[in-house]
């Protein structure tokens, strides 16, 4: 719990995906930036069973 | 005297080894080459089979052939396992003892599905992924099963064809309707991909046939662990799902000798140049097929494309010339729908798949495939493919593009 990943992608569908997860799983996009190549989106663990 | 030393004799390197032998015919008459593969298994299985035996009682023993017989004149073939692989060295050391010295190294030791790779797997799970006789099992499985609920999962990423967890479900689907008997049975499809199947225009086509026939799929199912006993599957979500019959494909994970010899990342897959196929930070050893860390399915099709790579980029350095070829990334993999109808996901690094609609020639295109399997791995075939794919090698100083969009199929 508490965890904040840092995720890197180079796939456009990241972020729809990820967003999707979280609403699904009950965890948190902290944020959602694009950089040059690629997206990096920070998630924060806050369900875990 | 040119020595090319292939690792492992499945399809990527069954061929890449025959298309060398032919290619280089005289020069091995003449001493001044040698084409030497070696495979774990004195046999050779037409895998895609796996699910025919699983699904539809198919026979094991009609889909596979001695690898000895299948592989061209000036292939040197030997039955033995690479233990180590040093490049600095330019050697390869066997179970048997023997070191092989190389010029050349081709590295296509394939994918291990692993049952033991999460807890209760093994002991809960049937899978599909581990070999003829496992897949035999849940044939044997399906004969008395009498109703409840069974559970195909994706218990890891990447694995083995994509499609194949989709195709278990319409086959199960299938079983269940002909055995008078799906009214009895749920079928459930847990997956970690946010929908039926990762590629969106794909799942646009699999979902509905799915709803259609009342297999609940579950997204975002990252299987943590099985427990056999109360027969529950858990994700690392927090879900649950209840099971009397579960069919996963296991967690996949590169060769030991990969591991063993830190060539790869930490799951034991070799980086590699998507395009060219030389073992990053070095020309003189190639790696194709599953045995890749590239982001490209696991399929027989890619290790095919790539095997042809590979062999002409060998072959222009032997020649002695700089120009090399690179893959465009063309995956072309069926999915049996069930009803005599399948759709193939086609797609490049630079197109995404493509729209799809079930039909009866794809379906008799991919089960032809499995006649012509053996001769596609000697290379004769290589002039009807060339036109099939389209040109799937480009230069590699040429133009960037990897060629044009895919055409709409329908």
């Amino acid at each position: 719990m508490g965890d904040v990943i840092e995720l890197l992608a180079t796939d456009p569908a990241a972020k729809p995906d990820v967003t999707a997860w979280a609403a699904r799983s009950g965890n948190e996009v902290v944020s959602i930036s694009d950089e040059k190549d690629f997206v990096r989106i920070v998630v924060k663990i806050t369900k875990k069973r | 005297m040119k020595r090319v030393v292939v690792v492992g004799s499945g399809s990527g390197g069954t061929l890449t080894a025959n298309l060398l032998a032919h290619a280089l015919r005289r020069d091995i008459r003449a001493s001044a080459a040698s084409v030497e593969l070696i495979g774990e298994c004195p046999t050779h299985p037409f895998q895609p089979a796996n699910l025919d035996i699983a699904f539809k009682g198919a026979s094991p023993e009609k889909f596979v052939r001695q690898e000895a017989d299948i592989l061209r004149d000036g292939v040197r073939f030997s039955s033995d396992r690479a233990r180590k692989i040093d490049l600095a060295e330019r050697a390869v050391t066997t179970e048997s003892g023997r070191k092989l010295e190389y010029d050349y190294l081709v590295i296509a030791t394939g994918a291990v599905a692993d049952p033991d790779g999460l807890p209760g797997l093994k002991e809960g799970s049937l899978n599909f992924h581990t070999g003829a006789a496992d897949s035999h099992r849940i044939w044997e499985a399906l004969k008395s099963f009498k109703g409840g609920k069974v559970v195909v999962a994706i218990a890891g990423t990447p694995h083995k064809c994509p499609p194949s967890p989709n195709e278990a479900a319409f086959m199960l689907h299938e079983f269940f309707l002909k055995r008078r008997m799906r009214d009895r049975v749920d079928i459930k499809f847990l997956t970690p991909y946010p929908r039926a199947y990762p590629a969106a225009k794909i799942s646009a086509v699999v979902a509905p046939m799915f709803a259609e026939r009342k297999i609940d799929v579950v997204p975002f199912f990252n299987v943590d662990s099985v427990d056999p006993k109360t027969r529950k599957v858990f994700s690392l979500e927090g879900d649950e799902a209840d099971y009397d019959l579960l069919i996963a494909v296991p967690p996949h994970r590169g060769a030991p000798v990969v591991k063993d010899s830190g060539i790869g990342d930490e799951e034991g897959w070799v980086p590699a140049d998507r395009g060219t196929m030389a073992v990053t930070k070095n020309d003189d050893v190639y790696a194709l097929g599953d045995a890749t860390a590239i982001p490209i399915s696991k399929s027989g099709v890619v290790a095919h494309l790539q095997s042809i790579v590979v062999a002409d980029n060998i072959i222009s350095d032997m020649r002695g010339s700089s120009e090399r070829v690179k893959y465009n990334g063309r995956i072309n993999c069926p999915m049996e729908v069930g009803d005599r109808r399948a759709i193939f996901i086609s797609s490049t690094f630079s197109a995404p798949p493509v729209d799809q609609k079930p039909s009866l020639l794809k379906y008799v295109e991919k089960r032809s495939f499995a006649v012509i399997y053996w001769r596609t791995l000697s290379g004769s075939l290589e002039p009807i493919f060339n036109i099939f794919f389209g040109q799937t090698r480009f230069p590699v100083d040429g133009t960037p593009s990897e060629g044009p969009p895919l055409p709409s199929a329908s």
